[in-house]
Order: structure tokens, then sequence, then C-alpha cells
């Protein structure tokens, strides 16, 4: 997709999202995956609408991006499957990343899908060098990095735009903003336009709720990625704020106090019922194919099994077997070297 | 604009002269950047200033800007660019302009590309090189050795070459090599008048991993690495026309993986073993070497394994206090008259 989108189809996506992030949300709360698991709750307009305004591909031809674990709709529309989903958090020896990284993307540049990183902003250095190599090859191709709000204090994401802008790669950085107060945690700035003004990218300012604003912004700074103009800043605003901030208010996942913004995926509802351009029973039945795709999807990872313990070993370089300590292959003989001590 | 013609400086070989170290490692670059268009370069003033010690003096001309990429400093962002870059099939090598400054792309070297690989987001092939080393007044922040900071990461392969032949070889095999490396060049060796030679002109290269008998002896082993091999040399020469001792002293050459065969055949032969780095003394690779011919070959020993490092303290500014930092010839002198007469 790379140009207006059908309403229903956004619609869709926003919905697909909203049923995985439900399900994970469950999950934790079983205590199937780790308690700091972040599920994307509130992000589906910012992440369905993003990913949709670039274009997919599944033979390294495409746009690629990098979602943060909030954005499971991004990976959605990039032909990430639910059933990867599921098996990637579920860490299932099926799954993608083999149980190695509980990454909710696994990288696949075929399909345009990075990977996450260990830190926040070190996608953005790794998207300014992908995109580089974009630029490079004089290719008409884009890459698109999800951050937090928080995410942009830190050194990795300031030398990883500053990069991309010098570099003029083609790139965009989408912010995923809260409210002011929220912002002004993290940050003197009235708001992230500023600070791309400084380091001379352009910039836009939308609603992160609003799906099609959202998608129409980035649709933009993809076209002018492309005629060459470089990186853009695209500040969504209105995301759940940072747990940073959740932790300081102690309200738990969920929104932020000052934050009243209505639910995005209601929101797009209203709008395309509204607009009558789908009726209500039409978007009933998107969501009960989205859940029932999600639950089929989360039942079956459910039913997979862990890797093998000796999977950890090997891969760790190329050509590497990997070779398990002599202690858990035999017994050593008493006065005897072991053959391998590595 | 670009120079269809090799610039002078870069064609000894071809014409039979002998190259420096730093002469060899240009000339490895250069035509691993003709030979593979893939490769490229980035660093800070690495095109139109040539780096710091100038190493990729007239690269510029040669390659264009596109290909020979100055930065801004920006040691986190370049590096990871550089993984960014390599995942879309490009080989960059990355300069940092002295060793020293690695410390801010920790994250990215260690949480990122080392990992990559195991956790399925793919090869990342990219060689971090730069100058490192003592011995040249430079100070704490100008002359450390940083080995020892990723040789505990497993994904990653450390190269330390002491000669100008092994620099060309080792060099482009670390950039066909499609794990990264980081590629550690001795300043004090860069321009050294007595490492000068001249070598093949047809193309080669050092595996990676293989360690070099740089003498052979059958008193005592010397494992050593880097500008501590001609210091280990010297003192060997001492010993055998002072004491009548022969020393073996083998060059390691790769740190990461560590050629476990060749240091076990030499310590089985010899039964004394003294490892010696310019590195500081606790947590340098001594330690680890000591742990695994202990593993692997304890019965063979005829003496405990022994040390000469650098003190533990940071690399001093002051002449005197830098030459009492070092490891000397004299330590390596006395420690291996202990070791044949224990």
């Amino acid at each position: 997709m790379a140009g207006r989108d059908d309403p229903v189809d956004l619609y869709r996506a926003l919905a697909l999202h909203r049923a995985a992030a439900t399900r994970l949300k469950s999950l934790r709360e079983q205590g199937q995956v780790p308690a700091a698991t972040r599920c994307g709750l509130g992000y589906e307009a910012v992440s369905a609408g993003a990913a949709r305004a670039l274009r997919t591909a599944d033979d390294s031809t495409g746009d690629v991006i990098a979602p943060t674990p909030d954005n499971p709709g991004a990976f959605f529309v990039f032909g990430g499957t639910p059933l990867e989903f599921f098996r990637q958090r579920l860490a299932r020896d099926s799954a993608p990343g083999r149980g190695r990284e509980p990454g909710m993307c696994p990288t696949d540049f075929e399909r345009g899908l990075a990977g996450p990183a260990a830190l926040p902003g070190t996608m953005v250095e790794v998207m300014a060098g992908i995109t580089l190599a974009f630029r490079l090859r004089g290719q008409d191709r884009v890459g698109l990095v999800f951050s937090g709000e928080d995410e942009t204090s830190t050194s990795a994401w300031h030398e990883g735009i500053n990069f991309a802008a010098a570099q003029r790669c083609p790139l965009i950085v989408v912010v995923q903003a809260g409210t002011e107060a929220s912002i002004g945690a993290h940050t003197r700035a009235r708001d992230f336009g500023q600070k791309a003004a400084g380091y001379g990218v352009a910039s836009a300012s939308v609603d992160g709720g609003d799906v099609l604003a959202v998608h129409g912004a980035v649709l933009a700074a993809a076209e002018r990625a492309r005629s060459g103009k470089g990186t853009t800043l695209v500040e969504a605003r209105g995301c759940p704020a940072s747990r940073r901030v959740h932790r300081a208010a102690r309200t738990g996942e969920g929104r932020h106090p000052d934050e009243n913004s209505p639910d995005p995926v209601a929101r797009c509802r209203a709008r395309v019922v509204g607009e009558r351009i789908a009726r209500a029973s039409d978007l009933d039945e998107v969501e009960r194919g989205a859940r029932s795709e999600v639950r089929a999807a989360c039942e079956q990872a459910l039913g997979e099994s862990s890797p093998a313990e000796e999977r950890a070993l090997g891969g760790v370089y190329g050509g590497d077997p990997g070779t398990p300590p002599w202690y858990r292959l035999e017994p050593p003989a008493r006065g005897l070297a072991p053959a391998s001590t590595t | 604009m670009t120079s269809n013609s090799r610039p002078e400086h870069l064609g000894k070989t071809l014409r039979g002269k002998p190259v420096t170290l730093l002469e060899a490692i240009s000339e490895a670059l250069f035509e691993e950047m003709e030979r593979d268009s893939s490769v490229f370069l980035m660093g800070e003033d690495i095109g139109v200033y040539g780096g710091a010690f100038k190493v990729t003096r007239g690269f510029l001309d040669h390659f264009g800007a596109e290909r020979v990429i100055d930065t801004p400093i920006s040691e986190a962002g370049f590096t990871g660019a550089a993984a960014g870059a390599a995942h879309m099939g490009l080989r960059p090598v990355v300069e940092m302009q002295f060793m020293d400054f690695i410390s801010p792309a920790y994250d990215v070297i260690t949480n990122y590309l080392a990992t990559s690989r195991y956790r399925g987001s793919g090869s990342v092939p990219v060689v971090v090189r730069g100058p490192v080393g003592g011995g040249n007044r430079g100070g704490p922040f100008h002359s450390q050795n940083v080995e020892m900071a990723f040789f505990h990461t497993p994904g990653l392969k450390i190269v330390y070459p002491s000669t100008a032949y092994d620099a060309k070889g080792l060099m482009k095999a670390a950039i066909r090599d499609d794990d990264p490396v980081i590629f550690e060049e001795h300043k004090s060796l860069y321009r050294a008048p007595h490492l000068r030679e001249v070598l093949p002109a047809e193309d080669y290269v050092v595996p990676l991993g293989k360690a070099r008998r740089a003498r052979e002896g059958g008193d005592a082993t010397i494992v050593t690495y880097g500008a501590m091999v001609h210091a280990s040399l010297e003192a060997a020469a001492v010993l055998e026309k002072d004491d009548g001792v022969e020393i073996e002293v083998l060059d390691l050459r790769t740190l990461l993986p560590l050629d476990d065969a060749a240091i076990a055949e030499s310590v089985k032969k010899t039964g004394r073993l003294l490892v010696v780095h310019e590195d500081t003394r606790t947590g340098g690779i001594a330690g680890e070497i000591a742990m695994r011919v202990s593993e692997q070959a304890f019965e063979w020993l005829d003496a405990p394994i022994l040390r000469v490092t650098a003190i533990d303290s940071p690399v001093p500014y002051a002449g005197g206090l830098e030459d009492y930092f070092l490891p000397r010839v004299s330590d390596i002198v006395t420690t291996c008259r202990y070791l044949t007469g224990y």
C-alpha cells in the first residue's frame, strides 16, 4: 500500500492490532509471557496508519520498517502474521527468532522487517544505515523507525537522526508522543518539531490517535524521502504516555491521567460509520474476523513446543555448529585432560 | 569526481617496494574496495583529511564521497548505521579515529552487531578498525588497547596484527568475513622502519583464528600479539645470546577466536608458558589463556604460567610514567629466566 488508503482496510489493520494486543495482555496476566511485556494497546492508529503509507513487498524491494513492541499493527501490515507474533512472544521453537530473543518483530528483510535492538534509540542508528544503503544504491525505497518519546533522550537516537539528516537518508522517524505533560518529562522542547528543526529535517505533527492523519503525514514524508529530500520526523501526539511517566504517576498500564484522547479504534470506527463509508455491521464482522484469526494463532502457538535446551548452542558465528561443554558430554576420567574444554 | 588510477602511494607493492604496516592496511582497504563495490568506508575525517593517521589518504579522490563517507562525530551513530548498511548487503569498514573512542559504540557493537546472527537477524559483516596502543605519549585517552572490552562478547572477532604481511592479509580476511570484526592497529607499528617488507603482488588473505609461530624454540613459550611480538622477539634474542635458551614466540594474530590448538601444541612441546600483552593486567587475555592451558595441557606444564603486562592503571601521559606503565623487554627477559630456571 502506498497511496490514499481505503478506510475499511485501515480499520481492518487496527482491529488486528487491537485483537493481538488484547490477547497478549491476557497472556501477560496469566504469566505466559514476562510481566514486562509491552502489548501495544493504544498504538493502533500510529502503527497501522504509518505502515500502510509505505510500500510492502516480499522480495527485498519494498520499504523497511523497524517497529517497537508497541507496533504489532505495523508488523502485520508488512506481512507478519499473528502466528509468528505469538510464536515469537511465547518463545516457541517454531518462532522466527527460535526462542533466542523475545522481540515482537523478527528480522526479515525480504518483507522489510527490521528486528529489535537492546537499548532505545539504537534502531534509529541502524535504520539510518539501512536507508543510507538505499540512497547509495539509488533505490526508490524508504525506511521508517518507530520511537517512543522517552527514546528521544538517548544519545543513540540523537546520533542516528543526526547521521540520517547529514547523509540525506530516506528515513522517517515516527515519535510516538503523549501529551504536553508527558513530553515535558523528557524535554524542554515544546514539541518534537522543535527538535527536528535542530537537525535540519522536515517535521510534521499529527494526532497519533487519528489513523487517517498519521497515514497522510507518513505518506507525505515517504514521497519526500523518495524524491531525495531526506529525513522527516513525524510526531504522533496522543499516544499512551511512556512507561516511565506511567511509573511516575503510579497508574499502571493505560493512559496517563491527563490523557483523555478517545480510543483510536473507536475513533476510526465512528468516522467510517459516520461518513457512511461502511456499516457498523461490516466493521463488526471485521473485528470478529480479527479476533478469530488471533485466537486461532494464539492457540496454535500455545500448543507448540519450546526449543530443546541444546538449541542454545551454535549460530553465534557463521558456520558455528555449537559445541557443548565437555562435562555435558561425558564424565571426565580422573587424571586425563578432556579432549575439548571449549 | 573520482579518479580511475591507483594513487601512487598505494602502489608500492605492485612496484615491488617495501611497505609499512600502515601502508599494508591502506593497500588492503584499497584493493578490497576495488574488488568489491559493496565495500565502503565511514569515519571521522577519513575523506578530505585522509584519516588522523592518513590510512585513507587519496581514497576520497579515487572512490568518491559515496564510498568514503566523512561522518559527524558520532561513533555510536555511524557504527549503528554500518550495521544497517550491512543488513542491506554492503560491507562497511568504519574507522575509530583512536580506538579509545570506541566506547560510545559499545552498546551497538555488543548488543546489536554481536548478537544479530544468533538472534536470527542475519549476519552483519562490519569491520571496526582503528589505532590502539601506547608508547606515543598519547595519555589515557589516545593509547588504550580495547580488546578485552570486547573479548567477552560472543559473536565478535578480534584481530590484532604485528607485521605488514599479516596486517594486509588479515584486513582482507576481516572484510570478507560475514561476522563483525574489531581490527586493532598498533600506532607504534604503523610506520616502524624495521617492519617494512615487500609483500606479494598477488591477492592473499591470512585466515582469522590462526596463530603464527614467530620464533621456534624448545625451552619456553611466549604467547603474545601486536607490538609485544617484537618486544618478545627481542627478549628471546637476548636470552639465546646470554643464557643459551631457546624461546618459542607465538603471535596470536587473532584474539577471538583464539587458536587453542597452536597454544596447546607449543606448550606441550616446551612445558613452560609466559603470556605477554601490552593491555593492562587484571582481566587481560593472559588470564583466559592460562585457564585454557590449565584445562588442556596441565600435565605438560613444568612451571607456573606467568604473565608480563602493563600495570593496572590508566595510560599515563608523562614519558617516564608511560615507560614504567608499559611492559619492557627486560621484564620479559627476567620472567623467562625465572620460568626456565624453575
